[in-house]
């Protein structure tokens, strides 16, 4: 959504890359979470969509499916694992979208769970940002980010 | 002839019945009194016959003498037996009586009741004037014991009463005899024939035998047994008496028609009958006793045969009431008692009670209780008083006294035979061998009821001490549950700020919001580093708090190991960096194949060793990774560093949770003791073993080996991009 450009007193951003096209929908009910995520996407060139409540990301999804889902599992209204099973129930076509679960819960039952619905888990506090964007750019096939400076 | 053999049989039965009488209780004053009144029936028959036998006038004055003292001493006897048998006593009776009896003594020996005079052919016998005093005093008590027998009798019942009304008869009888024969008769006649004289003498049997009779049937005295061999005996004598006199008498007719010379013929057939007699004597003895037994030992037993059996029930019983119940019963049922009943005490108060037939009424009292104290007691053969009393208004016949050589256990109490006879000696003597063996039965099955009650009372502390325990063990678990809870719940708490800040800091070094200078990279390395190990630690904390939850489960996915390495070598290059640790990766040439493992709990083994090795490896030293596939469809992980090592004394504890090396406590004061702790169980828990090595300060190798299990296809689809 927001770009972090060169207006403020830092040097500029080395590793800004221009829109590639791909949509992303990020449900994440923790602001500070969702920001780092979202700066780090949207200078990798993904059009990044914030919603905090599953059923909001739920309606959004349907209404205009995006190239991929990022789903955090505690969240109002309806958990990550509600939203991928209302997806799975309505007429949404699962094949067009990637969906990924990105929690905090290390729990085997939440790793199961996602495995049984087909859909990828990642654990935020094992990776980076930057960990998270180079599983996204291989899961939707655009090319591998610069290196670190 | 007849008369002869009349007579003796008439004296025999009363020398033995006054025998056997006195010779069953010596003590008893029933038993006395009967005794010398059956020896002095017996004697006086004999003077009596005496008296016309044809001696001369002197023998005849003291046999008639004999005849008149005699017959006084048995007519005050005869009085107080009928005390005895009535339990009754005459305050001015007893003592005027025995005055008479005294006084007509001194008179029968001075010749002032009847004088004598020996005529040829007959004796003759005259009244002196103090006749009457005699004829007062035999009438007066005769009457006297009657009428106490009479009325005695209506106060009796039963056994009692039976044996009152037989020794009544026989008195009765006896002495209505000797009056008609020897008093009535003579003053009513003229001349009275000697043989009318005689009849009284024998009237005196009625007596003897009716108490015979009473003492058999009724329990007059406990001298069945031998009263039984008496009379086979004189049964025995007599028949042996009349088949010897008759065959002589016969053989004398016959062959030497009534002449008294003895020839030759006649020593043969003397010899030849006490030939047949010697021979006859065995047989027609056993006949006899057969008889005898046949009539008297209709419930007879075998006392060893009963003994053994009770001793059987003893020893096969354990518990006190099934003893005491088992071996009343059978001595009940071998006795033929009817009601039996055995106290035992325990610490002075009766702890069982058990009883065959009706419940008899509870000796309770303590006065009472110490007249038992005797180790047998037969209520029959107690001179009246106190004890005997005790015992037949309880309705006990025998008392037996159990006790153990220091110890007192309690009373076996017998009732009335079913028979209605008295307790034999063989009963007696079985009764005082069986309650020695009870006792010691008794004082054992007390023992083993302590024991047993013992056991119970332990059992049930154990049981609520279990309980209690069990009760805090269930606290204790709901609080364990508790604190699981929490701290799983505080560990993802933790994690979310975390994933913030390390998130943040990692993109701020890789220059997300700019260029960072070497000094700004170096601040924020320490910064990375510092939460990574805290996601570490976070997830040693949860894990071990799954372990002990029992909720520590292998959840195996298609992993591809050499990805995992790269990025934990990845996540860990900032903290090599910054500690200018040279960290190398060696992975295989070509690929290794997806592996079913847990990817969560292998990759913080990974991170584990690789920390570990950062860490206590000095500035510019240097790390290895190494994975290689091993031969037996394996894997192996090493890990190398050129740390401080492991000293040897701490190496075999290394792995348990929470131990700590005492150079590793110095060089990282805040290390908690798990991680290793869980890279074991992870490890051995997906069917691998862990690789270590050590040399104190030089370095040490950490890693494992692990079986290759392939995934299949399906398996990997899923979770192939796992990170």
């Amino acid at each position: 959504m927001s770009r972090v450009t060169d207006e403020s007193d830092f040097t500029a951003p080395t590793n800004i890359l221009p829109p590639n096209g791909k949509r992303i929908i990020l449900a994440e009910d923790d602001p500070f979470i969702s920001r780092m995520y979202d700066i780090k996407l949207t200078n990798a060139g993904y059009a990044v969509t914030v919603i905090a409540n599953g059923r909001d990301a739920f309606e959004a999804i349907k209404a205009t499916p995006p190239d991929m889902v990022v789903l955090d599992i505690n969240m109002p209204e309806l958990n990550g694992f509600e939203v991928v099973r209302a997806l799975q129930g309505s007429d949404f076509d699962m094949k067009s979208t990637a969906i990924v679960i990105l929690t905090n819960s290390a729990s085997p039952a939440d790793r199961q769970t996602a495995t049984s619905l087909g859909i990828d888990y990642l654990v935020k506090a094992e990776t980076t940002p930057r960990g998270v964007l180079e599983f996204i750019n291989k899961k939707l096939g655009v090319g591998e980010s610069k290196p670190e400076a | 002839m007849v008369a002869l053999i009349l007579l003796t049989l008439v004296c025999v039965t009363n020398f033995a019945l006054s025998a056997v009488v006195l010779a069953n209780n010596p003590r008893a004053r029933m038993n006395r009194v009967l005794a010398g009144l059956a020896l002095l029936l017996g004697l006086w028959s004999g003077v009596t016959f005496m008296e016309d036998a044809g001696f001369s006038q002197n023998v005849v004055e003291i046999l008639v003498a004999l005849d008149f003292g005699l017959a006084a001493v048995i007519l005050w006897l005869y009085y107080e037996l009928c005390i005895e048998v009535t339990r009754t006593k005459s305050k001015i009776l007893t003592p005027l009586l025995a005055g008479m009896a005294v006084v007509n003594v001194g008179l029968a020996f001075a010749m002032q009741i009847v004088s004598v005079e020996v005529k040829p052919g007959s004796v003759v016998f005259t009244e002196q004037p103090l006749a009457a005093l005699f004829y007062s005093y035999t009438a007066l008590t005769i009457l006297a014991g009657l009428s106490r027998l009479a009325r005695r009798h209506s106060q009796l019942e039963g056994r009692e009463r039976a044996q009152v009304v037989l020794i009544f008869f026989g008195l009765f009888l006896t002495a209505t005899g000797v009056v008609v024969t020897n008093i009535v008769l003579p003053a009513v006649m003229e001349e009275t024939p000697a043989v009318i004289t005689r009849l009284g003498i024998y009237s005196n049997l009625f007596l003897t035998g009716f108490a015979t009779y009473a003492i058999v049937k009724h329990r007059f005295l406990n001298v069945r047994m031998v009263v039984a061999r008496t009379l086979a005996y004189v049964l025995l004598l007599t028949s042996l008496a009349g088949l010897y006199g008759g065959a002589i008498f016969a053989v004398t007719q016959l062959f030497f028609g009534g002449n008294s010379q003895l020839g030759n013929a006649e020593r043969i057939t003397y010899v030849v009958l006490a030939i047949l007699l010697a021979f006859t004597f065995q047989p027609l003895r056993r006949f006899f006793e057969r008889l005898t037994d046949r009539i008297f030992y209709r419930d007879r037993y075998d006392s060893q045969e009963l003994l053994n059996n009770l001793g059987r029930i003893i020893v096969n019983e354990l518990e006190l009431d099934a003893t005491l119940n088992r071996t009343l019963e059978a001595l009940c049922a071998q006795m033929r008692i009817a009601t039996a009943q055995v106290l035992v005490y325990n610490h002075g108060r009766v702890a069982k009670i058990e009883h065959v037939g009706a419940l008899p009424q509870r000796i309770v009292t303590r006065h009472e209780l110490s007249l038992l104290a005797q180790p047998l007691l037969v209520a029959d053969e107690l001179p009246a008083g106190e004890t005997r009393d005790l015992l037949e208004s309880h309705g006990v016949r025998v008392s037996v006294r159990l006790e153990t050589k220091d110890r007192f256990v309690g009373y076996l109490l017998l009732g009335d035979k079913l028979s209605g006879d008295i307790y034999s000696a063989q009963d007696l003597n079985v009764l005082q061998i069986f309650g020695q063996e009870l006792a010691v039965a008794a004082v054992n099955a007390l023992a083993y009821e302590e024991i047993a009650r013992f056991n119970i009372t332990l059992q049930q502390k154990v049981e609520s001490a279990t309980k209690r325990l069990k009760r805090a063990n269930k606290n204790l678990k709901a609080l364990d549950k508790t604190k699981d809870e929490f701290l799983s719940m505080a560990s993802h708490q933790l994690r979310t700020p975390l994933t913030s800040i390390k998130g943040y800091v990692s993109m701020i070094m890789e220059g997300d919001v700019g260029q960072v200078n070497p000094q700004q990279a170096e601040l924020l390395g320490y910064a990375y580093d510092s939460s990574q190990r805290m996601v570490g630690l976070i997830s040693d904390l949860l894990n071990v708090s799954r372990m002990s939850a029992g909720r520590f489960v292998i959840q195996r996915e298609a992993t591809d190991m050499a990805q995992l390495i790269r990025q934990e070598v990845t996540q860990l290059q900032p903290s090599a960096r910054n500690k200018q640790i040279t960290l190398m990766v060696d992975l295989p040439s070509r690929p290794l194949p997806a592996m079913m493992l847990d990817p969560g709990k292998t990759r913080q083994v990974v991170m584990n060793f690789l920390d570990n090795a950062i860490y206590y490896t000095p500035r510019k030293g240097q790390v290895t990774i190494k994975l290689r596939r091993i031969a037996g469809r394996k894997m192996r992980l090493e890990v190398r560093d050129t740390g401080i090592g492991v000293p040897d004394i701490a190496q075999k504890q290394l792995f348990q949770k929470f131990y700590r090396a005492e150079n590793a406590k110095v060089a990282r004061p805040d290390g908690n003791g798990l991680g290793l702790f869980l890279a074991k169980r992870v490890i051995e828990d997906q069917g691998g073993t862990i690789v270590f090595k050590s040399t104190e300060g030089k370095g040490s190798t950490f890693g494992f080996e692990l079986p290759i299990t392939l995934a299949t296809k399906q398996e990997i689809a899923p979770t192939g991009a796992t990170v």
